[in-house]
């Protein structure tokens, strides 16, 4: 038999968790009230003919928010079979106040005692015995999370449906019963017979939707006041107070509860809801989240990832992880370091000598790791390097005396990967030249010193060939070899248990196969760079997850909108507000549906249209790459960038609560503080995984698809009036090069006004994952250091180096406040009600928003930073200036009156 | 009096409520009717909502709404 059963229940009642066991599905829960806000369908786990409806929590069937008339409709549409009533044992007398309005529908009605461990463990006695006969009605205890009593629930469900024996309503008073009766027989001829008495109340509480629906009552308005003058009340607080008597009539024989000491509960909500320390407290919670998934254990991991599994190869090493300076990475990395280095140096210093006619392919071709074809064709085929061989130490002696005699100077640049400082070297090799690199060095560092960069750079000499006495970090003089006397590392292999990582063994697989060149271009610098590039952050992700996943399921988020209320009310809104706020950290599309639980709808929209000014996980790998690459993992950049979404919605709230269109009523609070839950690991895990499972096949989709587009649009393009293969050289006359120039010119003010960063703005509107996965192509194709070009491209579209961290502040405020990707863009379509002006207004607010923002933080850096004054310096005050006016001009009178 | 002038520690008896609207459905249907038992818990940080226990659960609501909520001290 098909069976329909509809599961109802208060909100927080453990109605998903209790869906989640029936079904086996994995819905979305939480521990705050309002967490489902659709309906959603599915089958018994083990009788796929019993259909399962969860519905979204309702305290009565009086519908008050939009998520409540969802569960009114279906129940009067009447496609129950049976309704499961999910109680909530621990609040018992509140949730069977709408038990009572239930048993009106002429549905079977199964009670579900839910959250009976809380019960027995704060000592409560409840003799579910007494409950049933007492309302008339089956009654089973269950634990929807450990999965107890649910088989009983299952059969006492379908013996329900089966019987259709609809439940005896909860008794009135005589006096109210009779005129309730009275009204029954007046009622539109339309009426289902089994939903008399439901309409007759709802008629008698003057239900405006019902009305509607069913047309108006004659003399209605003699039987509303047949009862008020009867009860001396209004007639829904009659009825209101009539199923809380009926209620209060039995409750204490059927439950005992103790007048105990503080329930845990209780003596946690003294600290985190206390007067002084309420305020800090959510800072900091807040602060550690985001500074936790970003800074540190995150970092470490998505560093791990990025440089092992997604670059060269990793260390199989147990000492790294307690000691980062010890272990087979670190001797390994001692060794590498001062050879790159040498070898930079080499060449630096050879392309000087080689200006000065000097000839040096001898030395390239046996010093260098990577001497060029060029060098290697004039050896001739059968040349192999060895710097011991004779030949090779009397070249080597030819050119230092020609190169000591003309005095050259080699100069490259290096920036170190983990600090982010610039080192300026210049190359000597000789007393002479020495000094004069001595005296290029010392000029740099003052015009370092100038600009106040000599936290971020220096410069100093290098010997081509030689020992120096150097200062070590202890501050001892030691003797260092430089240039050519280091020696190469061996290797990774020579110092642990070394795992290549994914392109290294991809790279290898396709030349073994003899896979064609343009293929192994797309896969190495197209595909693996791009997604490689996003699913580096995973492990970021899954902390971010499963930190979120803990804060949503203890119960703090309801404490957080009661701390916050009086803040939001400044500005219309409720402190409610802030759920949709921390769910919109994992996603976007959630965190837009969660506004459903707010009551008004000009609150709504607003919260809709502000929403996604928090970042949400797809944009984390931004706030990362800026954090760490550019700020050189400095601990504020992640949390500022939520509190700088928190202080958008804020601002833009205040701002446009005062404006026509969300003029009206404050948005009101009222919300129950649920019991702390401690959540179990494995849900917290499951929870985790099921998210970052979701970026992960996300990133193997759209991400996929839209990285080969970004690698094509960028590898082919027009050059010299011809269709071609630009590559990496030529990268500047790609076809992405053209579309991001034709609308780079926008991000100028902004200081990030290449084709790159323009067409990443554009390939984040698909997801945002793809700014990251779009700039690794562009930027790096396959080179794992590409961060370091963006920030020199920055330093470039910026005009000038001093303004790189400026620049990539302001590119990520603008990545993270514009509109959001297409899938948050439909839900906002959906909750705005289709492509209407509120849509639009919600997108160009946006945008707009952005931009003001990322222009002011860039024009006022730039300002403080090389004392520049332009036009754009007078737009950015401009823009500050009308922010701070449309934040403190006084409220319209309108609203005035209104929110008083 | 109204549930606003109640200190917080102190108890009082729900008598009647005046306000109208949706908010007022809303306070009904969370408990707060007529005879029910109300004990004032905590303030919020900045002076506003209160935390109260009604029907032995923790509710939260505005001073703006408990100002229409009349109440007898217990």
């Amino acid at each position: 038999m098909a069976v329909t059963i509809a599961l109802v229940g208060n909100p927080n009642s453990g109605k998903t968790t209790l869906f989640n066991q029936l079904t086996g599905n994995r819905q979305y829960v939480g521990n705050w009230p309002g967490v489902t806000v659709e309906r959603k369908t599915g089958t018994l786990k083990n009788d796929h003919d019993v259909e399962v409806v969860d519905l979204p929590g309702i305290y009565s069937l009086t519908p008050y928010s939009n998520e409540e008339v969802v569960a009114r409709d279906y129940l009067i549409s009447r496609e129950a079979n049976v309704i499961l009533d999910i109680v909530d044992a621990s609040n018992l007398e509140r949730n069977l106040y709408l038990t009572t309005q239930l048993m009106e529908f002429g549905i079977p009605v199964v009670v579900a005692l839910n959250q009976m461990d809380i019960v027995h463990k704060r000592g409560y006695q409840i003799d579910s015995k007494e409950l049933s006969e007492r309302l008339g009605l089956p009654v089973v205890e269950i634990s929807a999370l450990q999965g107890d009593g649910i088989d009983e629930l299952i059969s006492a469900a379908k013996k329900a449906a089966a019987s259709g024996q609809a439940p005896k309503p909860a008794p009135f008073s005589d006096d109210l019963e009779a005129l309730i009766a009275h009204l029954e027989n007046d009622l539109p001829a339309s009426v289902d017979p089994r939903l008399k008495r439901f309409y007759a109340i709802k008629y008698l509480e003057r239900d405006e939707k019902v009305i509607k629906e069913l047309g108006k009552i004659s003399d209605l308005e003699n039987h509303v006041h047949a009862v008020e003058a009867r009860f001396g009340d209004k007639a829904d607080a009659v009825v209101a107070n009539a199923r809380y008597e009926y209620i209060t009539g039995f409750i204490n024989k059927v439950q005992k509860r103790k007048n105990s000491a503080l329930s845990t509960t209780e003596k946690i909500d003294r600290v985190v809801l206390n007067r002084i320390l309420a305020l800090p407290i959510f800072v900091l919670v807040i602060i550690a989240i985001y500074w936790i998934s970003i800074s540190t254990v995150g970092k470490y991991a998505t560093d791990c990832v990025n440089d092992g599994v997604f670059g060269d190869g990793w260390f199989l090493d147990p000492v790294a992880i307690v000691n980062p300076d010890a272990g087979a990475q670190a001797a390994y990395d001692a060794d590498v370091d001062p050879y790159n280095v040498a070898q930079q140096a080499i060449a630096a210093y050879l392309e000087a000598a080689e200006e000065a006619g000097i000839d040096t392919t001898a030395i390239a071709a046996n010093f260098l790791a990577e001497p060029g074809e060029e060098v290697l064709e004039a050896m001739g085929g059968d040349f192999e390097a060895d710097p011991e061989s004779e030949e090779a130490q009397a070249a080597l002696d030819a050119f230092k005396a020609a190169a000591a005699k003309s005095g050259v100077i080699g100069e490259f640049m290096a920036v170190d990967a983990d600090t982010t400082v610039e080192t300026d070297y210049f190359v000597y090799y000789g007393a002479e030249s020495e000094a004069a690199a001595q005296e290029l060095a010392d000029a740099r560092n003052a015009e370092i010193e100038s600009e106040g960069r000599a936290e971020a750079a220096e410069a100093v000499i290098y010997c081509f060939d030689g020992e120096v006495e150097a200062e070590n970090d202890e501050g001892e003089t030691e003797t260092v070899t430089q240039g050519i006397q280091v020696a190469a590392p061996g290797e990774p292999s020579e110092y642990g248990i070394w795992v290549p990582g994914i392109p290294v063994i991809i790279g290898s697989a396709l030349k073994s196969i003899g896979c064609v060149d343009w293929l192994y271009d797309l896969i190495m610098d197209g595909i693996i760079a791009g997604v490689g590039a996003v699913l580096g952050f995973v492990p970021q992700i899954m902390i971010l997850f499963f930190l979120l996943a803990i804060l949503e399921s203890c119960g703090y988020m309801a404490r957080v909108t009661f701390i916050l209320d009086r803040i939001f009310r400044r500005f219309g809104l409720s402190g409610k507000t802030f759920i949709p706020m921390i769910v919109g950290t994992g996603c976007g599309v959630p965190g837009i549906m969660a506004s459903r639980t707010i009551e008004s709808e000009s609150s709504r929209h607003l919260t809709v249209m502000t929403t996604t000014f928090m970042p949400c996980s797809a944009k984390l790998p931004i706030i990362a790459l800026i954090s760490t690459a550019v700020f050189g993992g400095v601990w504020w950049v992640g949390p500022l960038a939520y509190f700088m979404g928190i202080a958008s919605i804020v601002i833009s709230g205040i701002i446009l609560k005062k404006t026509k269109p969300f003029l009206g009523e404050t948005t009101p609070y009222i919300m129950e503080l649920p019991e702390y839950r401690l959540p179990r690991f494995v849900d917290l895990l499951r929870s985790m995984w099921e998210r970052a499972w979701a970026f992960i096949k996300k990133a193997g989709t759209i991400i996929l698809l839209a990285t080969i587009i970004v690698w094509f649009l960028s590898g082919y393009g027009i050059y010299e009036g011809k269709f071609m293969w630009v590559g990496e050289d030529l990268m500047d006359h790609s076809f992405l090069a053209y579309f991001g120039n034709s609308f780079a010119w926008l991000f100028a003010p902004l200081g990030f006004a290449n084709w790159q960063a323009a067409s990443s703005v554009i390939t984040g509107l698909i997801a945002k994952e793809n700014v990251i996965g779009t700039m690794a192509v562009v930027f790096g194709g396959g080179n794992s250091a590409w961060p370091l070009v963006f920030m020199q491209s920055l330093g470039v579209a910026a005009g000038s180096a001093a303004l790189i961290h400026v620049a990539a502040f302001s590119f990520m405020t603008f990545q993270l406040l514009c509109a959001p990707c297409f899938a948050a863009i439909g839900a906002i379509k959906r909750e705005m009600g289709g492509f209407n002006k509120w849509f639009w207004a919600a997108l160009l607010w946006e945008c707009g928003w952005a931009y003001a923002v990322a222009l002011i933080i860039f024009q006022i850096g730039k300002l403080v930073i090389t004392g520049a004054f332009g036009f754009w310096t007078v737009v950015a005050f401009a823009l500050l200036a009308l922010i701070l006016f449309g934040l403190f001009r006084p409220a319209p009178k309108a609203l005035a009156a209104k929110t008083k | 009096m109204t549930l606003n002038d109640i200190a917080i520690g102190s108890s009082c008896t729900v008598e009647k409520l005046n306000d109208d609207g949706e908010i007022r459905r809303r306070i009904m249907d969370m408990g707060i009717t007529k005879g029910a038992e109300i004990c004032v818990q905590k303030v919020a940080p900045l002076g506003d909502p209160i935390d109260i226990t009604v029907r032995g659960y923790h509710l939260s609501l505005r001073r703006s709404d408990a100002q229409n909520i009349e109440v007898i001290p217990a």
